[in-house]
């Protein structure tokens, strides 16, 4: 029932002229009035501003031991896999509410081995006692997610520079973060390699490349360039129309029309080349000669010590790709190592728990 | 009060409208070119992806301010390349004049620029990584002179800069910030934001490190239940949806005084400390009026109430953050799980 209000009433008579015989046809009462809308509300949640847990990567400048678990007892047997942590509350209307804690997986595993030779079981308590049990970690080839083909639908067995899809090119960017990426449908999950096996391959545009380097304590790949050529013989000039660099020795062989390059250095008379980034043109002298550019290098100069390279970055929209083998960073839960001794041989079972990257720089 | 806003964007439904949310008070949150993603949340259910050259979240206060500080978790994908994160603005109403800039580099630095987008300052390399998030907080003094810029990441403090000048636009205060994270080939997920002053007697500096927001839905009825459930059984089970269901299911009601309150799901384990508690209703006038909402948090018998907050016609969100407790005091864990929320007709 609406609260009203009324502040103002209207009577209106629609009558004839003659005063008798006076007949009524219609009335009308209009009221100016302040009326409460009704409202809805569909929606209602409460947030809590709260601080961290102490979950969140605390765990900062832990050691790790860049070696890897025998692999010969990695795979007798292991049981485990990825996991995710997720708060579920379920309501009593019968929906539930599901929070995704980690936004990547994290592994766990149990390995467990019998019948071990001394020297395997020297091993295993070598790694443990190194890794002063739980505190150190390590490297763990996980028997079924440590290579790009097994992810790609390539040929198993056999690491393709195009395995892999790991970033786009923008024309600055040089490093890149490996990463696994694993399709269901349309969907898909990224999982970030922090430790790759090298070598690697890699491919920028479909096309396997050389001119880069690998940390493979990060799994960070950072391109270098291409091809540079520096010498003293090289001078800036413009001539017949165009802004050249014009070398009588120094070959340009490797660089190609359309390369983003980088021109740096001083000439003879001190006047510091314009440090920038030129397009070449083509046609691309095979030698020594002249590398024409699109723009302008501003400063004519006869040289020295001038330095070219091709700029690494990948080019916008290029797809960056890799191929290859890659470990998890992992370390022992337990704080004791559990070896039973028996007539029929040596047991034991360890527990692996992944570690994020902070855990591991 | 402190904190004057912040969210986790964990309610959100799929269209970036929806994370426009109105504070008693005038203070307003929207955004331009971006994306709820759950996919990527760094906590909850979703986060904010921003995208394109003009894609932003735009904080707006009620009020201007010479020390602001805004925190945030930001996720930058798929690589480090020279773009923006922070823009601390005065919005004059004619003009939104540039005090700061706050980004990255390809160095994975942190860089403080002037309104004018000359350097002021940079962090050491290899602060931030693309495709991780990061806990990002900010505290700038305006000031032509005695400007200063602190910058922590995941607690650490990477940058801190004093006596520049952040008063490009010569009015010595800000009011709106502007989060950019896309342009340049890149996007940038954020989540967990919050922003603050350093006036009142709690949270009013760095909050501690790194934070995180927790949404919390209807989960019980409460000790009023005075609107009229529509498309549900009871009161709470109309409003308990995690994404907006729009005019499906609804608590309705034309008399003022009338009210709603509701229990919530409990904290996850682990929380131990509470900044603030932020009760938000989606709310809308059926048709057009004057009145008003005021959001309310009952703990211990005792109620507390916002200011009125107006209303409009679609459906909009507005919340009212409470940093102490019904009765007086910090909130506590404990508190927070045992807490009841709700509106009133104003």
């Amino acid at each position: 029932m609406a609260a009203t209000r009324a502040t103002q009433q209207v009577v209106q008579v629609l009558a004839g002229s003659q005063a008798e015989g006076l007949r009524v046809t219609q009335e009308i009462v209009q009221a100016l009035a302040i009326e409460i809308a009704r409202t809805r509300v569909t929606q209602m949640f409460s947030m809590g501003l709260v601080a961290a847990g102490p979950d969140l990567e605390w765990a900062e400048c832990m050691s790790f031991l860049d070696e890897r678990f025998p692999t010969d007892l990695a795979t007798d047997p292991t049981s485990g896999g990825p996991g995710y942590q997720t708060l579920q509350t379920r309501v009593r209307s019968g929906f539930s509410q599901r929070i995704g804690e980690w936004e990547e997986e994290l592994g766990r595993w149990t390995v467990a081995g019998s019948v071990l030779t001394q020297e395997q079981m020297t091993r295993i308590a070598s790694l443990y006692r190194v890794a002063h049990g739980p505190l150190i970690g390590f490297r763990f080839q996980d028997p079924l997610d440590y290579a790009t083909w097994q992810w790609s639908g390539e040929e198993p067995g056999v690491a393709a520079a195009t395995d892999m899809r790991f970033g786009t090119g923008d024309g600055q960017t040089v490093q890149f973060q490996l990463t696994v990426t694993r399709t269901y449908g349309g969907a898909s999950a990224v999982k970030t390699i922090y430790k790759p096996v090298a070598p690697i391959l890699v491919a920028v545009n479909e096309i396997a490349v050389t001119s880069f380097t690998l940390d493979d304590s990060t799994g960070v790949v950072t391109f270098t360039p291409r091809v540079s050529a520096a010498g003293t013989d090289i001078e800036v000039l413009f001539t017949g129309g165009k802004w050249v660099l014009r070398s009588t020795a120094t070959s340009w062989l490797g660089f190609l029309a359309g390369d983003r390059i980088r021109v740096a250095g001083s000439a003879a008379n001190d006047t510091a080349v314009p440090a920038g980034f030129y397009t070449v043109e083509s046609p691309v002298p095979a030698g020594a000669g002249d590398l024409k550019v699109s723009e302008t290098l501003i400063t004519e100069a006869a040289g020295a010590s001038i330095t070219v390279d091709v700029h690494p970055a990948p080019w916008s929209g290029q797809s960056v790709k890799w191929g290859g083998e890659y470990d998890k960073p992992v370390h022992f839960v337990e704080d004791n190592l559990d070896i039973e001794h028996r007539e029929q041989g040596t047991q034991f079972a360890v527990l692996l728990e992944e570690l994020r990257r902070k855990d591991t720089l | 009060m402190a904190v004057l806003h912040f969210d986790g964007f964990d309610h959100l439904g799929n269209h970036a409208a929806d994370v426009d949310t109105v504070l008693a008070g005038g203070f307003y949150l929207s955004a331009i070119d971006c994306d709820q993603r759950t996919d990527v949340p760094r906590t909850g259910r979703a986060a904010i992806r921003i995208t394109g050259n003009t894609g932003h979240l735009r904080w707006l206060g009620p009020a201007t301010y010479t020390t602001l500080i805004v925190a945030l978790g930001a996720k930058i994908n798929p690589t480090l390349v020279v773009g923006e994160i922070f823009h601390f603005e005065h919005n004059t109403g004619a003009a939104h004049d540039q005090q700061l800039e706050i980004g990255t580099d390809t160095l994975a630095r942190v860089v403080v620029k002037d309104g004018a987008g000359n350097t002021l300052g940079t962090s050491a390399q290899g602060i931030l990584s693309a495709l991780n998030y990061a806990f990002i907080e900010v505290k700038i003094v305006v000031d032509a002179v005695a400007g200063a810029v602190t910058v922590r990441v995941d607690d650490d403090e990477v940058l801190a800069l004093t006596d520049v000048n952040t008063d490009q636009a010569g009015s010595g205060v800000v009011n709106q910030v502007r989060i950019r994270g896309g342009g340049g080939g890149r996007t940038m997920d954020v989540d967990d934001l919050y922003v603050a002053d350093t006036s009142g007697a709690v949270n009013n500096d760095f909050l501690g490190g790194e934070t995180r927001v927790h949404s919390l839905l209807p989960s019980a009825a409460g000790d009023a239940a005075d609107w009229t459930p529509v498309g549900a059984a009871a009161n709470h089970l109309a409003v308990d949806e995690t994404v907006s269901d729009g005019d499906t299911t609804y608590n309705a009601t034309d008399q003022l005084g009338n009210k709603d309150l509701f229990g919530f799901a409990d904290l996850p384990a682990g929380v131990t400390d509470i900044y603030a508690v932020m009760p938000v209703a989606m709310v809308r006038r059926e048709e057009g009026g004057s009145d008003d909402i005021k959001l309310k948090v009952k703990l211990a018998g005792t109620e507390s109430d916002s200011p009125a907050i107006n209303l409009d016609t679609t459906y909009k969100l507005k919340g009212y953050i409470f940093e102490t407790r019904p009765g007086g005091g910090n909130w506590t864990p404990a508190n927070v799980d045992d807490h009841q929320a709700g509106y009133e007709l104003a």
